[in-house]
């Protein structure tokens, strides 16, 4: 009899986890699905199962809508500020972690403060001092600038944790063989750290993929504006052309759904450094 | 190699870029927003010293302030409970980490990988009066005065911001306890077991207090990211119906960039500033800093 009990709780308790994942996965298998239906057969039954296919919606976003322009604009963003983040969190986690200077953890600490303050006090002003910057170089190229700011406490955080578990041995056995600094650097220390360059990178590329207020406040023009912009673009005050939405929305989840089923671990543990270790 | 790696200049080199680029964009406009915020300031003529009066209007005749202020609190509130004992429960569930559990875990995350804009246009859809799933099911299992029309109305825009937020971030914590779950070692349970605790018993007072850490650390997390709570609210209700379920973010953002009222809207920021490390540092205290250790 108990274990009866025990098997009728353990196929409820998967039962009820089931259901929730199909909670999860329904509505955005539903989004990329509707996207492809014929919209008068869309809404006619909206939830329903499609009986055909129709990618027309997606020529009509691409060409009209300017959805090409998004998605370029938000896979330029993403990569830039990831590649550039690296650079500059790379050369100052090494700074900070493997070379010797007396206020290192002071400059540490200055950076961690960063993960505490949030972006939005700190807009207006950046808004504001930014304006001359962007009639020179453009908004795109300006909002760049917030962007890799953004992510170096993060990134440094993760980084510099993973640099200073490199044993003191490999740095001894290469200065040995007659690397310099900048050789130890870019020979021995970088390649290293590679697993922790993978988790800051995709969860620096994602965050700036999925980034809107720097966003609405810096993109005003059609042709500037990245994904999470170009969604919102098909609703207004007369109500929201669905079809439209649906494909644009897919255009923007596909990659970062993508992204996290190849590389999960790592991103998983991108989003909860700052928690689990904090 | 001590004196290699302490040469001033390779130092400066490598830690410039990084330190001046961040100093200058995170730092430096905080200031920046505190001083604003004594100013009234739109975008055309000259900033206008006028002390704490920016302040003052906020709290005594800003209504919709008021509103924004009392809305995030409920914000929060509606996040913890529809998130911590979720995430708590399906953790403690999903914690072996056998094939199935794996499954479930990663199905669970996926949301939190998708753009706020994202979750919430689908969820607009979901909401919908007369196409929404919410809608057609509440028909379909007879509950078909029970339809409403969600967004628009004032009593339940909030929550379904909170609903909508709850479906997107429970796996983020869940994700959270699962790693704090496989942190305590397998022995404590065996040795709880000798001594005869079941199920429950073994949640209760081995899992919790042990994962008190880390529920302190999400219920830091979903506080902090209530305040700033922005993408969801503008994308799903823009505030409305009539203000009611507008957060301080959303506030910022409109007296700011909607109505260039920039020494207001800094006003709005500090406060909101104020209000991230106050509740950070008073939740830090509430759960106290002991740890449990068995």
């Amino acid at each position: 009899m108990e274990i009866v009990i025990y098997k009728a709780k353990k196929y409820l308790g998967i039962l009820l986890l089931m259901v929730l994942a199909i909670s999860v996965i329904y509505p955005l298998a539903w989004t990329v699905v509707s996207s492809i239906r014929e919209p008068t057969d869309f809404f006619q039954d909206p939830w329903g199962l499609p009986d055909e296919f129709d990618f027309s919606v997606y020529g009509k976003v691409w060409t009209e809508f300017n959805v090409k322009y998004a998605l370029l604009n938000s896979f330029k963003l993403s990569t830039i500020t990831v590649c550039v983040s690296l650079i500059f969190t790379l050369t100052a986690s090494f700074a900070i972690s493997r070379m010797r200077w007396r206020y290192s953890n002071v400059v540490l600490a200055f950076f961690l403060a960063g993960l505490m303050i949030p972006g939005h006090s700190t807009i207006i002003p950046l808004y504001l001092s930014l304006l001359p910057i962007i009639e020179v170089i453009g908004p795109k190229n300006t909002l760049l600038i917030p962007y890799i700011a953004g992510t170096l406490p993060i990134s440094i955080f993760i980084i510099c944790n993973y640099m200073q578990s490199i044993p003191a041995s490999l740095e001894e056995a290469a200065v040995i063989d007659g690397c310099n600094v900048f050789q130890l650097f870019y020979k021995i220390i970088v390649p290293v750290s590679l697993p922790a360059v993978a988790t800051v990178t995709i969860f620096n590329f994602l965050g700036v993929w999925n980034e809107l207020m720097l966003g609405l406040v810096f993109l005003t023009r059609n042709v500037d504006q990245t994904l999470p912009l170009a969604m919102l673009r098909f609703s207004g005050r007369f109500g929201t052309q669905w079809s439209e939405t649906l494909a644009t929305v897919s255009i923007a989840v596909i990659p970062s759904v993508l992204l996290y089923l190849l590389l999960q671990e790592k991103l998983i543990k991108g989003m909860t450094a700052g928690s689990v270790k904090g | 190699m001590d004196k290699m790696l302490s040469n001033k200049l390779v130092i400066l080199l490598f830690i410039a870029p990084a330190l001046c680029l961040y100093a200058l964009v995170v730092p430096y406009p905080l200031l920046k927003s505190i001083q604003y915020s004594f100013y009234q300031w739109n975008i055309v003529g000259v900033p206008k010293y006028v002390g704490l009066k920016n302040y003052i209007r906020l709290f005594t005749s800003d209504y919709v302030f008021v509103t924004a202020l009392k809305n995030t609190a409920l914000f929060t509130i509606g996040s913890i409970i529809t998130q911590i004992p979720l995430a708590f429960i399906l953790a403690v569930s999903l914690a072996k980490p056998t094939r199935l559990n794996k499954f479930f875990k990663s199905v669970y995350f996926i949301p939190c990988t998708i753009s706020g804009a994202a979750v919430s246009l689908l969820w607009q859809f979901i909401y919908h009066p007369n196409m929404g799933i919410l809608n057609s099911a509440l028909n379909a299992i007879g509950l078909g005065s029970w339809t409403k029309t969600w967004l628009a109305e004032p009593k339940f825009a909030l929550w379904a911001v909170v609903f909508s937020m709850a479906w997107q971030w429970f796996g983020y914590h869940m994700v959270i306890f699962i790693t704090a779950m496989t942190s305590i070692s397998p022995e404590i349970f065996e040795a709880a077991e000798v001594d005869g605790a079941t199920g429950w018993k073994k949640i209760w007072y081995i899992s919790y207090p042990l994962m008190k850490p880390f529920i302190k650390v999400s219920m830091i997390l979903i506080t902090t990211s209530s305040i700033k709570a922005f993408d969801n609210i503008y994308v799903l209700t823009g505030g409305g119906p009539a203000n009611s379920s507008t957060v301080l973010a959303l506030h910022m953002y409109n007296r700011a960039f909607r109505q260039l009222q920039f020494g207001y809207g800094a006003a709005i920021a500090v406060v909101l500033l104020v209000l991230c490390v106050v509740l950070t540092i008073s939740l830090n205290k509430l759960f106290g800093t002991k740890n449990v250790d068995y």
